[in-house]
């Protein structure tokens, strides 16, 4: 009888332990895309061969470091917008963006897809842009 | 008697000819005279101004070895009483012997002869000799500049650039230099433009030069005890610190601390001289535009002289002048054979054939065979001197007659001509241009001048010979073009080692010759004055060559050159301005060349096409591949044989055919 009282004991106190962890979990904040979005990312993964940096700003501009192919880093700037979980964007030159981007983010992993016949995934990491591709970039932007 | 043997001279010389190789001149038909028999061995040089008193020779092998074995074969071929001198052309040994046998060099001679006798009299004497295979008068080439100067005084005070670029070293006078940077200051000119410089501010974030690049300035002396280039000379340390007299690090000279003098074969002990009545400064110019020291507190600063740090460019002084005298054809072989054998990777030559003296690349290379000859062992990939190029580089000044095609030896394919501009961006009266002429950059406008002549600053302000001025002096000429194209070079192989880079001749040269910004755009109308001539500036369009130097796009280059992205299946235009340089829009196109497996990558239905400088092309598959695009620097005709044309650069370029595309080139 101790014994079934001392199993039962543990049953209640584990379903007590997992129900607390289901809780935690949901009581866990929604994180807003968007917030999610804002900072600095790194590709690891694009279709062709190259390097891509991209810092998206809270005040909804970015910042985009690409080098395709060698050379130095060329660097865009524009706007963009989310809705849902639809990316789209402007240059500063007044050019829209090639594509709107399905974008999906798991811990520091953002996956980008491109919502055209191409269907192009990208994945990028969250990572610092490194000083020297902002300064190289810089100097790219000042070239006569 | 004398008939017999004339006839068998001819038949030994018959023999001979068939076994010369396909640089030699032709042999000889039926002779009837010694005029007739000279005329088959002359080489030339007869065109132009040339030495009295000698003729370059070039023997059979078997009288060269007997030469070289002692034996007194003058005696045998001019008779005594007839010479007064006979010695091997270049007169000391070369480091890369194997090279300058392969390439003939040993069998060049010099003979010496009373200065009375005329030299084509004593030409047809010898001719007769089945011996002598080819005979060259001793031409003399010039300085590509007037060698007028005006020493520096402080004069007005100049503006600032609108962008807020400076030159960011503390040498005084730099802000005279508008040819490092043009504020587009009215004090220079009233058409003064603002970036008609040679792009070199930026550049120098990245490099300002590197001490193992050693340009060597084939040119009148270098000052080497100038302060403003003593930290930039090369030095000889086994020679500086050897004995006097002596040749310490056993390169066959004697005490070439800094270089050599070839003039009267060093007659002066190889001592660098600058102290003649005659001497104008202009190899001192030269090289103070290349490397004189920047950031020291002095002077002038330069394209390729440091950081401040001691880490410029290195000047070797090759004086092939002395005063407004040389040793023609001879001494600047020599002196290129010195260069290459003693570390030099650039050669800088602001001196050549004034434009018209040869009227083709075959004419040249057998009118001038010897000095041919020495340039091809300079740029030969065996004696390459820097671990970033596979062949040493010869850059020349175009010359400054005026004329529509340029000097040689600048105008061959292997050397870069260089035509001049002046602070108005506009081709300068006296340069030459069209063809044979390569790149543009800036040389200087006495005739734009806003000043009154003592005053005027539209020429090139660089280190000189002058007590009243501290030896600083403004020139102008093609020859101050021609180092700025030195010093860019000089830059661009810094730079190269930097990044560990390596390239082949052809694409460092591809690289120098599309790293230009467009004067085009300001050839097509108008005109400017020129000593008491209007010249319309229409006649230069296209002519200047692929376009003005620009440093920055140099190095931008060397990094690497962004891949062009096109959209998948659509067709797309691609800018090959990015590839070719500025003046991309107005160069000729030869080839575009795609393999089989590239445009299966791509899925390419029909080659592209170029059409004014923008490759049009239809990928219908997602992928990249490479393709290569030749075109002519310079011209519309490519040099070589009986032409004088450009030079053939090529571009290989990475096509990325994506489905998400901008216009832009952005990569979202």
């Amino acid at each position: 009888m101790v014994i079934m009282k001392k199993i039962l004991l543990i049953f209640a106190v584990l379903a007590l332990v997992a129900s607390c962890g289901k809780n935690e979990e949901g009581k866990k904040p929604e994180i807003d895309l968007e917030e999610q979005l804002i900072g600095q990312w790194h590709s690891t993964s694009i279709s062709v061969e190259g390097d891509i940096y991209i810092e998206f700003y809270q005040e909804k501009s970015f910042e985009l470091y690409q080098q395709i192919g060698e050379g130095a880093y060329r660097l865009y700037r524009g706007t963009w917008n989310l809705e849902g979980d639809l990316l789209t964007g402007k240059y500063n030159d007044g050019e829209d963006w090639a594509a709107a981007y399905k974008v999906a983010i798991e811990g520091d992993v953002l996956t980008m897809t491109s919502q055209n016949d191409a269907a192009e995934t990208s994945t990028y990491k969250k990572s610092d842009i490194p000083s020297e591709v902002k300064e190289r970039c810089e100097t790219v932007v000042k070239s006569r | 008697m004398k008939y017999r043997n004339l006839t068998i001279a001819a038949i030994v010389m018959m023999a001979a000819i068939s076994c010369l190789n396909e640089k030699e001149p032709a042999a000889a038909p039926e002779l009837s005279s010694k005029e007739e028999l000279l005329m088959t061995k002359l080489t030339g040089g007869q065109n132009g101004e040339y030495m009295g008193g000698c003729l370059l020779l070039y023997l059979d092998e078997e009288t060269t070895s007997r030469f070289e074995n002692g034996e007194d074969v003058a005696a045998e071929l001019f008779g005594s009483g007839e010479y007064t001198g006979f010695e091997k052309a270049i007169s000391h040994k070369p480091k890369n012997e194997e090279l300058a046998r392969e390439l003939g060099l040993h069998r060049w001679f010099i003979v010496t002869f009373d200065d009375m006798t005329p030299v084509r009299s004593f030409a047809a004497n010898v001719a007769v000799r089945p011996e002598i295979h080819a005979i060259q008068f001793n031409s003399l080439p010039k300085p590509a500049s007037d060698c007028k100067s005006i020493p520096f005084r402080p004069q007005v005070r100049l503006s600032s650039a609108s962008d807020g670029k400076k030159i960011p070293f503390d040498d005084p006078m730099n802000s005279y230099q508008w040819n490092l940077n043009n504020t587009g200051d009215k004090n220079v000119a009233a058409t003064a433009r603002e970036g008609a410089d040679v792009g070199v501010i930026d550049a120098w974030k990245l490099t300002a030069g590197s001490p193992d690049v050693i340009v060597a300035v084939c040119d009148a002396p270098v000052k080497y005890t100038h302060p403003d280039l003593a930290g930039s000379m090369w030095v000889n340390e086994a020679e500086l610190n050897g004995v006097k007299g002596v040749d310490d690090d056993g390169n066959d000279y004697i005490d070439d601390i800094h270089g050599y003098n070839f003039y009267k074969r060093g007659g002066s002990n190889g001592a660098i001289n600058w102290e003649t009545e005659t001497e104008s400064g202009h190899g001192t110019h030269v090289a103070g535009i290349v490397a004189a020291v920047n950031g020291n507190g002095i002077g002038v600063s330069s394209v390729a002289g440091g950081s401040g740090k001691g880490d410029g460019v290195r000047l070797m002084c090759c004086q092939v002048f002395e005063g407004i005298y040389s040793d023609g054809d001879r001494g600047m072989s020599e002196a290129l054979m010195y260069a290459a054998d003693n570390g030099a990777c650039i050669a800088q030559c602001s001196y050549g054939y004034p434009a018209g003296t040869f009227e083709c690349d075959d004419a040249f290379i057998n009118n001038a065979s010897l000095e041919y000859r020495a340039l091809k062992y300079f740029t030969n990939p065996k004696n390459c001197n820097h671990p970033s190029l596979e062949a040493n580089i010869a850059i020349f000044a175009a010359g400054n007659e005026s004329a529509s095609i340029s000097g040689y030896p600048g105008a061959l394919p292997m050397c870069i001509s260089v035509t001049a501009f002046g602070p108005d961006f506009l081709p300068a009266g006296y340069t030459n241009y069209g063809r044979g002429c390569n790149i543009a950059a800036p040389g200087g406008d006495l005739w734009v001048g806003a000043l009154k002549e003592e005053d005027n600053i539209s020429q090139i302000l660089s280190t000189g010979l002058s007590e009243i001025s501290g030896d600083y002096i403004w020139m102008q000429g093609s020859s101050m073009a021609c180092p700025h194209m030195s010093g860019v070079a000089a830059l661009g192989v810094s730079y190269a080692g930097k990044l560990g880079k390596k390239f082949t001749d052809n694409e460092f040269k591809t690289l120098l010759l599309t790293s230009v910004n467009d004067i085009n755009q300001f050839l097509t109308e108008g005109g400017k004055s020129f000593k008491d001539m209007w010249i319309n500036m229409q006649t230069y369009h296209n002519r200047m060559g692929t376009g003005a130097i620009d440093a920055w796009k140099l190095l931008m280059q060397i990094e690497g050159t962004p891949s062009a992205m096109v959209q998948t299946g659509k067709k797309s235009q691609v800018d090959l301005s990015e590839y070719f340089g500025e003046g991309a829009a107005d160069l000729t196109y030869l080839a575009v060349e795609i393999d089989e497996e590239a445009k299966k990558t791509l899925g390419l239905a029909s080659n592209p096409k170029i059409t004014d400088g923008v490759l049009d092309i239809v990928c219908m598959k997602n992928g990249s591949a490479k393709i290569r695009i030749s075109a002519i620097a310079g011209g519309v005709q490519l040099g070589g044989g009986n032409n004088i044309g450009g030079t053939e650069i090529t571009r290989e370029i990475s096509i990325i055919s994506r489905g998400v595309y901008s216009t832009n080139g952005g990569w979202f």
